[in-house]
């Protein structure tokens, strides 16, 4: 396994971690007050960061155990190419998102903790699409 | 006007094995890339750069013509 996709995994692994964790968090996401969703989303960035160093751990670990060499890692133009690509895709799919919110926000009188939710969410899938076209186009 | 884009083609794999069988790993080493890249260079998925394939090209102590070239059409060049 070469380190890219390793990057890729873990991330993805992670996304997965969290998105799990804030899912059993909103379970009684409709009697949330704004600045209780607010304080929510600020643990699940900080729980973020901690999987991501405890993933990366382990799998490197798990890895080894497992026989597998992790290649050098070399970052060269392709993937420099694909970071910036993956980087639009990113941008393009939150700006759209964005957009979308604001205008439900605007016309359709979504409440301001459900548009808090939902930009955190579309942030959330963005990275997710993200992560899975760079492991695409990394093979 | 229509801008049509360049199907560039290339003769790593040939010359690899023309070099003592150099594996994909030891060019991506000599010009400073990932073993994918080579990989992606040769399957035709990824074009790149002049000053890579300046690179690749010096690494087989070929012309850049002799390594990349493009199809036009049924000849290549």
């Amino acid at each position: 396994m070469d380190a890219k996709r390793k990057q890729v995994l873990i991330s993805l692994i992670t996304a997965a971690t969290v998105g799990a964790w804030l899912y059993f968090q909103l379970s009684s996401w409709p009697s949330l007050s704004t600045s209780e969703v607010g304080k929510l989303l600020v643990k699940t960035i900080g729980i973020s960061i901690v999987a991501h160093i405890i993933n990366t751990i382990v799998i490197t670990i798990v890895v080894g155990l497992l026989g597998g060499r992790i290649a050098k890692d070399v970052t060269d133009e392709r993937d420099a190419a694909i970071e910036l690509q993956a980087m639009r895709v990113i941008l393009v799919g939150f700006s759209m998102g964005l957009v979308i919110i604001f205008a439900l926000v605007g016309w359709r009188d979504l409440g301001a903790t459900s548009a808090l939710l939902a930009i955190f969410l579309c942030m959330y899938a963005a990275n997710v699409a993200g992560d899975l076209l760079k492991l695409y186009w990394y093979r | 006007m229509a801008k049509s884009k360049l199907d560039i083609g290339n003769n790593v794999r040939k010359y690899r094995f023309e070099l003592d069988e150099m594996t994909q790993q030891a060019l991506a080493d000599t010009v400073g890339v990932s073993r994918q890249t080579i990989v992606a260079i040769e399957k035709n998925r990824y074009s790149p750069s002049l000053d890579l394939a300046f690179q690749v090209s010096l690494a087989f102590g070929k012309s850049l013509e002799e390594v990349f070239f493009v199809n036009q059409g049924d000849s290549s060049t």
